[in-house]
């Protein structure tokens, strides 16, 4: 009886650790280290005129201060332009510590390093920069009237402009019976994950090796960019990313600046050093994203059917560019959704401001793409009078169009093609899911009890599983453990899980005898990272494709002990053994023991392996030409291209007029990200995904003012959902396979938050009747458009006086 | 480390400094300056943030106005020059410092010296 794990929903393995408080986080490790504080501006834009820290000299267990003027060789450079792009002209770097100036609020200056972090921080109080104060470029309307620079020799406060274009788009509108035009906003927002970013670093004097811990999504990328900086042989830096409650995409850039001042740190002191980042450091020095201005014009015929879509948007890319213009990249080009498009034109500007700089935070681009979309669907909807499903019904790619070719560029420089989908479906199912065709009743029953009731729904399509690639190495222990290792990092996801479930399928043996290492360097040293919903598809495939060499292996070496043809044997749980004579069998511990000839043996079933063990052809070395000792295998995934998942959300609200408060009374969500490995895991990562989609809505922004303060940064203020606030959800899977993978499976890790702003606009604007444009909407905001709508209503000529809307 | 800073001087602080009882008395941290063949020697007991430890060294004059100060213990390795200008009410230390003093940060370690002095400087003048 062969156990399938592959579609099961196993308990996740992490969580035995991560919900009884015995996960290793990083703030878990170094308890002896030294302690890191910094100062950091409290200006938006300055220049730094002095550092005096005489006022620290007689403070207790003080270890040392550093500012830029102390930073050696490389590490004195700009940290590094991670993915140059040849529209980003004008690609601007921060140092790792300010260099001269300051470009946002929270921007490092001073590294303090004392025994306890209390003394740092008491250190940090007593130092005194002096500052003088440059004009603060804040907000993308600053941006783009340039009327101050971010950075003196960026005009225009331009980092980038790109236009793509698929057919001929204004030509198309031109033409088009129907013409609209939608201005469309999102603002900013910011990962919070439970703990933030974390840097613990060991110098080994000894072995003269850097082992470093960092809370990041890519153990690989800091081992590289501190090897280069420090200028050490990358042998010579191991990387580690332990537990770390959650990135949600802010820990994929690296190095941050703590990245490598911690490592350098600990060499040069000869003793351990760690810095854990502060919630209020979290608000104003790990990165942000979102903040996009749009402006749509669409061309489309009496039936709803788009002709022509052509889009501008800016792009808020913060004080500097280090991940390039990805962002907007997928914007651009995610925007497009499920529909079937013949003129598209987009173009966007990347602009810099005095705020933290923006790289992805989990949806990436895509919630401010789908918002766009979405909403141009429902106003064309509204324009003729149609039902908002017909009209996307009415737009939707086919289920045979596929592979369908946008003929775009997508994010990872690669051809933009969906690979599979059933997009009609999806919309049939959500429409039963939500209760689409009864809900006029339902309204209507609500109105008479005085109730506002909306609903709402968006598609979108999220390419996933990006390249380049990602490694799996599998071993068979002498012990019968299966140790398996991929480089990319977990932050929490259920990797463990997953992958343990891939190989135990693969080799034939009990999911409970494979264990899984994510992000160490030292175990699997090649690896790209966790972002783009990659880490299944990527390192899926990989331990599968490793597994599939073990158990090759496996399967001549059983057949050799067994005196079989390799095609008759067979390996279930956990036993090579000869079809159809499962009595004559060898378990794969012993298979591995054979695999590794032995002159020394350490154990009775070691024996077996030594040179006088058995017969052996005196021809044939023991180890022949075309083999390798060990059953151990290591193999590559990289696919030509993204795999792209889809989904649909809808959601039913009820407004309450007098408060502008919105409450979700229903979800549904119809996700296909392929082949299911576990659906248990995948429900889970839609249900964050939803919670963060829900609270990106709703609740969560920063709010700067006009200085560049950011004036919500910390829990109190800036809203992130209770339980409470997220709602009940129905969840349907469709399972279409990816072609392009060998598992046809599709990521799953940022789909639920990508609707959500584009969904619960469309459902208020419904409930309520005004049209939703920005997001996130708070009450009072809602209440301020509800007042306004309702006196333009009441007003004779239309035009409501700033004098009467104040009364 | 390059160090290199300056800081006011007291009048008559300069010429006690030359003076090994004065230097003892006025020098924070200082166990004994004594007449050597090579100079002045002096053992400190250097204090640096969480730098500690014993230090000797040499004061020997180079010039009229400026003396060479070098040496080493467990803080690290010191090797300065301090020169006052011509009217003598600004001194400057220029030089290297090497070692686990080197290792506080620049600014740290200049404001460090920069009190030691005007501390030295003060008492030595009075």
């Amino acid at each position: 009886m062969t156990t399938q794990w592959f579609g099961e929903r196993v308990e996740r393995r992490e969580d035995q650790r991560l919900l009884t408080g015995t996960g290793r986080f990083l703030d878990d490790a170094g308890h002896d280290a030294l302690a890191v504080a910094f100062v950091r501006s409290p200006y938006a834009h300055a220049r730094i005129t002095g550092v005096d820290v005489g006022d620290t000299l007689d403070v207790d267990g003080l270890v040392g201060i550093y500012t830029w003027d102390d930073l050696p060789g490389r590490l004195a450079d700009p940290l590094p332009l991670l993915i140059p792009h040849p529209d980003l002209t004008q690609p601007r770097t921060q140092y790792a510590l300010a260099h001269g100036e300051v470009n946002h609020v929270g921007e490092a200056i001073v590294m303090v390093v004392a025994v306890d972090r209390y003394v740092a921080e008491d250190v940090a109080d007593r130092i005194v920069v002096d500052y003088e104060a440059l004009p603060a470029v804040v907000g993308l309307d600053a941006a783009r009237r340039a009327e101050h620079l971010v950075h003196h020799d960026v005009p225009g406060n331009v980092a980038a402009v790109t236009t793509q274009e698929l057919g001929d788009a204004r030509a198309a509108i031109r033409s088009a019976s129907h013409v609209l035009e939608l201005d469309l906003a999102m603002e900013r927002s910011l990962s919070s994950p439970l703990e933030g970013r974390g840097v613990h670093a060991r110098w080994d004097a000894d072995d003269q090796r850097l082992r470093i811990r960092t809370s990041t999504q890519t153990s690989t990328g800091v081992r590289a960019a501190v090897a280069n900086i420090l200028e050490l042989p990358d042998v010579a830096v191991e990387v580690i990313t332990p537990d770390v409650g959650g990135g949600f995409g802010t820990k994929v850039l690296h190095p941050y600046p703590e990245e490598v001042l911690v490592p350098w740190a600990a060499r040069l002191l000869g003793h351990e050093v760690k810095w854990v980042e502060d919630r209020y450091e979290h608000f104003v020095s790990a990165t942000h994203e979102r903040g996009q201005q749009h402006h749509v014009r669409v061309g489309f015929d009496d039936d709803g059917v788009i002709l022509g879509l052509e889009v501008e948007f800016w792009h808020d890319t913060g004080a500097y560019s280090p991940y390039g213009i990805v962002l907007p990249i997928i914007t651009a080009t995610q925007l497009p959704g499920p529909y079937r498009h013949r003129h598209y034109r987009v173009t966007f500007t990347s602009l810099y401001t005095n705020t933290v700089t923006c790289t992805p935070y989990r949806g990436a681009g895509r919630p401010q793409g789908c918002f766009v979309m979405e909403r141009t669907v429902d106003r064309i909807a509204a324009e003729l009078g149609l039902d908002r499903t017909e009209v996307r019904a009415r737009n939707l790619i086919g289920p045979d169009e596929f592979p369908y070719d946008l003929q775009m560029t997508f994010q990872d420089g690669r051809p933009l093609i969906y690979d599979s989908g059933d997009y009609p479906a999806a919309l049939e199912r959500i429409k039963e899911l939500v209760g689409w065709d009864g809900f006029a009743a339902e309204r209507d029953l609500a109105t008479r009890e005085g109730r506002h009731l909306g609903i709402g729904l968006a598609c979108y399509v999220e390419g996933t599983g990006v390249g380049p690639y990602e490694g799996g190495h599998v071993h068979v222990e002498t012990n019968g453990r299966v140790m398996v290792a991929t480089g990319l990092t977990s932050q929490g996801q259920g990797h463990e899980t997953v992958l343990a479930q891939i190989v135990a399928d693969e080799l034939g043996v009990d999911m409970a005898d494979v264990y899984v290492t994510t992000g160490d360097t030292r175990r699997f040293p090649y690896a790209v990272g966790t972002y783009a919903s990659r880490a299944a598809v990527m390192s899926g495939n990989a331990v599968a494709l490793a597994a599939r060499a073990v158990r090759a292996k496996a399967v001549r070496v059983a057949a050799d002990a067994l005196e079989a043809a390799p095609d008759d044997i067979e390996i279930a749980g956990g036993v090579a053994s000869v079809r159809g004579t499962p009595s004559r069998g060898i378990p794969l511990s012993q298979v591995a023991v054979l695999s590794n000839p032995l002159r020394y043996s350490f154990s009775k079933e070691a024996q077996a392996a030594t040179q006088f063990a058995a017969p052996a052809d005196p021809d044939v070395a023991p180890v022949p030409d075309d083999e390798e000792p060990g059953l151990e295998a290591r193999d590559y995934f990289s696919p030509v291209r993204s795999t792209f998942a889809s989904g649909i959300h809808a959601a039913v609200v009820e407004v309450d007029r007098d408060t502008g408060t919105v409450d979700v009374l229903r979800y549904a969500v119809v996700h296909d990200c392929g082949r299911l490995i576990n659906p248990m895991i995948v429900e889970g990562q839609i249900h964050g995904g939803v919670a963060q989609g829900v609270a990106g809505a709703l609740l969560e922004r920063l709010v700067y003012d006009d200085d560049g303060n950011l004036n919500n940064a910390t829990f109190m203020d800036f809203l992130m959902p209770y339980v409470s606030e997220v709602p009940p959800m129905a969840i349907a899977h469709l399972e279409t396979p990816s072609p392009l993978n060998p598992l046809g499976i599709k990521g799953a890790g940022e789909a639920g938050v990508i609707p959500g702003s584009a969904c619960l606009a469309g459902a208020i604007e419904d409930a309520v009747g005004v049209r939703i444009e920005r997001m996130p909407i708070s009450p009072p905001e809602l209440w301020a458009q509800l007042q306004e709508h309702s006196l333009k209503e009441n007003a004779p000529n239309g035009v409501v006086s700033l004098q009467r809307r104040s009364t | 480390m390059r160090l290199n800073l300056s800081v006011p001087a007291p009048p008559e602080g300069w010429n006690a400094l030359t003076d090994p009882a004065v230097l003892a008395a006025s020098l924070p941290g200082c166990r004994s300056a004594t007449p050597g063949l090579d100079g002045l020697r002096l053992v400190v007991d250097v204090a640096v943030a969480s730098v500690r430890g014993i230090w000797a060294g040499t004061v020997v004059p180079v010039a009229a106005d400026a003396v060479r100060i070098t040496g080493s213990g467990e803080p690290g390795a010191v090797d300065v020059v301090v020169r006052a200008d011509p009217d003598r009410t600004t001194l400057t230390v220029e030089g290297t410092v090497d070692g686990p003093l080197a290792a506080v940060g620049s600014t740290l370690l200049a404001a460090a010296v920069r009190r030691l002095a005007t501390d030295t400087l003060a008492r030595a003048g009075r």
